[in-house]
């Protein structure tokens, strides 16, 4: 194996094949004790521990330097700040608190209805475990963010525990992982807008009906242009399309998912394994 | 011959190959608890002597940074640390007005330069007449790397395995 490449390994030193341990996009285990347990080169292996040690140190950091600036924020109100931008700001009205639940829980209930119509096999308290997972890491992540402009991504961890709770899914493995990565990320880029409208003096009501619109109207022009890709694009996403739509960053995605949805996280990291 | 140094080579080869089984990333679970405490002596530190070097010593910016390594290699990392040193240390303390003026709008100004040039060369460079080729030193040193050409430390034979010989 190189010392460091992002790519997993086999007992021979060539690049793991995934599809020799796959029937019908399922994990078959007759065929992975066959080939080979997956190794990862030092590097990758060592990337994964630091991933696994962020998570906890963004939170025990936050809640360190940050936990009184917290509690303080949830009490205040934009009236109580005292700078020119508050001050500017106050002459248009906030947008009411129920605006941004009603838009959650409708965003929610599509949520369900999708999963129910698709069949894509994430149950529903998985789906509500997202969310939920999700909104732990909202703060943190938003406050190491504003202060150091990093972006970090829950996706790691997300895979990790939809692989412990719900091993041999690769596709419930990679919606667990979007909705909770994308809610974080999402959550994010609108706080970030907030506060350049804040700036920038545009209404907060405007701000809102603005956003809500522009991902309405990006939704489903992203939708149109994925289908018309599919159907008139010719092998699209094979490696050898002549093109060179070749996808890389799906096939990463959608390695990592079978990795952990299929041969899963208790093959690498528990007591014992492999 | 069987003196007790080999003797003792012996159980020490056996004891290796007894416990390749057991090798597993396992400890890499572990992380979780180190990532947990390393935050903590350094709030304290930083709490006991609020003026010292302990305050900029952010744990969660080490990680992260540090987690974009397998794709990144070295020579991603240090332009990114040269950029941060001369504006946001050499910048800051010696040309404190210049940083609070233009800091922003250098941030602003980097990022619409990678774009712009991305649109550049695309456009110029990559796309008429199927794509010029510029080889320079520059655009070549890095592939000659054992980085890049994947060499592994050892080459395994045709055949040859490495690691457990039974797996579930």
């Amino acid at each position: 194996m190189p010392i460091s490449v992002g790519a997993a390994y086999d007992n021979t030193g060539a690049m793991y094949n995934l599809s020799a341990i796959l029937t019908n996009n399922e994990f078959d285990q007759a065929k992975y004790e066959q080939y080979s347990p997956m190794f990862l080169p030092i590097t990758y292996a060592v990337t994964y521990g630091t991933f696994f040690a962020a998570y906890p140190a963004i939170v025990v950091h936050t809640f360190l330097w940050y936990r009184r600036d917290i509690v303080h924020q949830f009490r205040r109100s934009l009236r109580d700040e005292t700078d020119i931008h508050a001050h500017l700001m106050r002459k248009y009205p906030e947008a009411p608190r129920w605006w941004f639940i009603a838009l959650g829980l409708i965003a929610f209930v599509v949520g369900i209805i999708a999963i129910e119509i698709c069949h894509i096999g994430l149950p529903i308290w998985a789906y509500v475990l997202s969310v939920v997972f999700a909104l732990l890491f909202i703060v943190p992540f938003g406050i190491v963010q504003a202060t150091t402009n990093q972006v970090f991504y829950v996706s790691v961890l997300a895979e990790l525990l939809i692989g412990y709770i719900l091993p041999g899914h690769p596709i419930a493995t990679m919606f667990f992982r979007s909705i909770a990565s994308d809610t974080v990320f999402q959550a994010l880029t609108y706080a970030g807008d907030l506060k350049f409208g804040h700036y920038m003096k545009v209404p907060q009501r405007l701000i809102f009906v603005s956003q809500v619109g522009a991902s309405l109207i990006s939704l489903a022009s992203a939708i149109a242009a994925q289908r018309w890709a599919l159907a008139n694009i010719p092998d699209i996403c094979s490696p050898t399309q002549k093109d060179f739509f070749t996808c890389p960053n799906l096939r990463v995605f959608s390695t990592s998912a079978t990795i952990w949805g299929s041969i899963g996280p208790r093959r690498f990291f528990s007591p014992g394994a492999l | 011959m069987s003196t007790p140094c080999s003797c003792l080579q012996e159980m020490t080869i056996r004891r290796l190959t007894n416990n390749i089984p057991h090798i597993s990333y396992y400890p890499l679970a572990w992380f979780f608890l180190i990532g947990a405490v390393l935050p903590i002596p350094f709030y304290y530190l930083a709490r006991r002597r609020p003026r010292s070097f302990w305050r900029y010593v952010h744990m969660p910016i080490i990680l992260i940074s540090s987690a974009s390594v397998p794709p990144a290699n070295g020579v991603n990392l240090s332009s990114w640390i040269l950029t941060g040193f001369v504006f946001q240390w050499f910048m800051r303390r010696y040309h404190f007005r210049w940083w609070m003026r233009y800091n922003y709008l250098l941030a602003s100004g980097l990022e619409a330069g990678v774009v712009l040039g991305l649109i550049i060369v695309f456009f110029a460079v990559q796309l008429p007449h199927g794509g010029y080729n510029v080889n320079w030193w520059g655009n070549q040193v890095w592939k000659d790397t054992a980085d890049a050409k994947l060499i592994p430390l050892r080459t395994l034979a045709p055949g040859e395995t490495f690691g457990p010989a039974t797996w579930s």
